[in-house]
C-alpha cells in the first residue's frame, strides 16, 4: 500500500505533499496491505454513474492510516474483521483474508 | 467591536416549491414582520450551489437586481450546507467591525428541480475526491459513523429512529416545515434502505426554501452574543474519531468563549440533524452530554419540547426540510422566534439559544449563540 508519512507520526493514504494534521512536508513510502474493518455500510442509493448496491468499509491499515474501500463480498462486513487491501482501477478493495 | 443585534427574521415554507430561488428569497424577505426594510448597507447571501441546482451564476447581482436594491453591495457565500450560517457570520463581522450599520442576510436553495441521482451526485461533490471515487455519498458516510456509534455506545436501531419520531412530531407544530405529519418507529424502519443501517426517514430531505434576517447595530431585543467557526479534515479517513467531530467541538468553544457562556447556559438548540445519528453526535460535541449519554437524554425526553434542553423544536432538518444553503439561517429564524415567544404551539421557555450548522460531512461547522436582551 502506498501512503504518505509525516514526522509528526501520522500516515495518510496516497501521495500527499502536505500533512493534513500539521502542515509539514510528507514523504512517500509503502506499507503492508493488512487491514481491519473499523465500520461498514451497504449503499443502495448511489450517485449517477454507479451501480447499486455498493459495500463500503473504512479500514485501519497496519501501521496506522485509515482507508475507505469497496468490499465485494458482503460476508466480510463485520467490525474488527481482518483482511487485505488491493488497489485496482483507482479504487481500493478489501478482500478479507483470502 | 460593535455589538450586533437582529431586528427581523422570516422564511418560506420548505418543501417542493415551483417558484424560482430568487422568488423564494423575496418571499422570505417579505415574510419579515417588522418594517426595517430599507437602506441596507449590504446583502449577504448564503446559497451552496445555484450554478448547478438552478443554472444561475453571478447570483448576488441577480438578487440585488431582483429585490430592487440597486447599487447595494451584494455577495454570495458558499460554505456547503453551512452557507446560511456563513452568510450570517460574515454579516455579523461587517456590523461588529463598525463598517456597516444595517445589512440583509438571505439564504436559500432550490434542489427539487433535478432527478434524485443528479442531486445526489451534486451533493456528493462535498466529499473528498478519492472517497467519492468509491461511490460514497453523504448518507454513506453518515451510515459508517452510525454503525461505529452503535458498536461503541450500544445505540439500538429503535432508539436511532426516535430522533426522527421526535423531530417529525415537532414538525407538526411548525407551519414552515416540509413534513407536518407524525411518524412511528415502525414507519422509519419500513422506509426504503438508503445506506444500511440508515433508512429514508433517517435522512433529511431534498427541499426548496429560503430565509431572511436583518442584522443591525441599533439595539433590539435579540443580541448575537457569539459565533464560532472551525474546520475538520475533508476526508473521513483522516478523522481521529468516527463518533465525535472536532469542527463542532472547536466551533462551539469559540462561540461559548465569545459569548462568555457554557453549555449549561443554553436553554434551546437547533442542531444539524441531516441524519438521525447526528442528533446524538452533535449535542455530545456541543458539550450538552458526555459521549454516549445522548442516548438516555433522548429516550428520557430531555431533548423533547417539554424537556430540560429542547433540541430542534422546529423539527430540525429532518422534518423542516433541508434546502442546503437555507438551513443555517432557518435555525437562526427558529431560535429568534423561540426567544421572542413567537414560536406558537412549539414554544419553549428560553432566554439563550444555540444554532449548530454543518458544512460538508461535519467538517466546516458554525455555532451561533443568540440571547434575549
Amino acid at each position: 500500500m502506498e501512503v504518505s508519512t509525516c514526522k509528526c507520526g501520522k500516515k495518510v493514504p496516497f501521495k500527499r505533499e502536505i500533512c493534513p494534521y500539521c502542515g509539514k512536508k510528507m514523504t512517500f513510502n509503502e506499507i503492508g496491505n493488512n487491514a481491519e474493518i473499523l465500520t461498514y455500510t451497504t449503499l443502495f442509493t448511489v450517485p449517477e454513474g454507479f451501480d447499486a448496491p455498493i459495500n463500503l468499509v473504512l479500514v485501519k491499515l497496519e501501521n496506522g492510516a485509515n482507508l475507505l474501500c469497496v468490499c465485494k463480498n458482503e460476508k466480510e462486513l463485520e467490525i474488527g474483521k481482518k483482511g487485505k487491501v488491493i488497489f485496482e482501477n483507482n479504487t481500493n478493495y478489501f478482500l478479507g483474508n483470502k | 467591536m460593535s455589538k450586533v443585534y437582529i431586528s427581523d427574521v422570516g422564511m418560506t415554507k420548505f418543501g417542493k416549491r415551483k417558484e424560482s430561488l430568487q422568488t423564494l428569497m423575496y418571499e422570505a424577505y417579505t415574510n419579515m414582520m417588522i418594517s426595517e426594510k430599507s437602506d441596507f448597507d449590504a446583502i449577504f447571501i448564503g446559497s451552496m450551489n445555484p450554478d448547478e441546482f438552478v443554472g444561475d451564476s453571478n447570483f448576488a447581482t441577480l438578487i440585488a437586481d431582483h429585490f430592487g436594491l440597486y447599487q447595494t453591495s451584494s455577495v454570495r457565500i458558499d460554505n456547503a450546507p453551512a452557507s446560511g450560517s456563513a452568510a450570517f457570520e460574515q454579516a455579523y463581522f461587517s456590523i461588529a467591525s463598525g463598517h456597516y450599520e444595517k445589512v440583509l442576510v438571505l439564504a436559500g436553495e432550490k434542489m427539487s428541480g433535478l432527478p434524485t441521482p443528479i442531486t445526489t451526485k451534486i451533493l456528493s461533490k462535498l466529499i473528498d475526491p478519492y472517497e467519492r471515487c468509491t461511490g460514497a455519498t453523504m448518507p454513506a458516510l453518515a451510515a459508517l459513523v452510525t454503525r461505529r456509534y452503535m458498536h461503541d455506545y450500544g445505540l439500538s436501531r429503535d432508539n436511532l429512529a426516535r430522533v426522527a419520531v421526535k423531530n417529525h412530531y415537532n414538525g407538526t407544530l411548525n407551519p414552515y416545515a416540509q413534513f407536518q405529519k407524525e411518524i412511528t418507529i415502525e414507519d422509519v424502519l419500513k422506509s426504503k434502505m438508503i445506506a444500511d443501517p440508515l433508512h429514508l426517514y433517517d435522512c433529511a430531505s431534498i427541499a426548496d426554501g429560503a430565509c431572511a434576517a436583518i442584522l443591525i447595530s441599533k439595539k433590539t431585543d435579540i443580541k448575537v452574543s457569539g459565533i464560532g467557526h472551525a474546520t475538520d479534515y475533508l476526508s473521513l479517513q483522516y478523522r481521529d474519531s468516527l463518533t465525535s467531530f472536532n469542527a463542532t467541538k472547536v466551533a462551539a468553544k469559540r462561540a461559548y468563549d465569545r459569548a462568555r457562556r457554557t453549555p449549561k447556559d443554553i436553554d434551546v438548540a437547533e442542531v444539524h440533524d441531516a441524519f438521525t445519528i447526528l442528533e446524538f453526535v452533535n449535542p455530545e460535541d456541543l458539550g450538552f452530554f458526555k459521549p454516549g449519554e445522548g442516548i438516555p437524554a433522548l429516550v428520557k425526553d430531555k431533548t423533547s419540547l417539554n424537556g430540560e434542553l429542547p433540541i430542534n423544536p422546529s423539527g430540525g432538518l429532518k422534518a423542516r426540510g433541508h434546502p442546503v444553503g437555507a438551513t443555517g439561517l432557518a435555525q437562526i429564524c427558529e431560535i429568534v422566534w423561540q426567544l421572542r415567544g413567537e414560536a406558537g404551539k412549539r414554544q419553549v421557555s428560553a432566554d439563550i439559544g444555540l444554532c449548530h450548522n454543518i458544512g460538508g460531512f461535519v467538517n466546516n461547522n458554525i455555532v451561533t449563540i443568540l440571547e434575549s436582551c
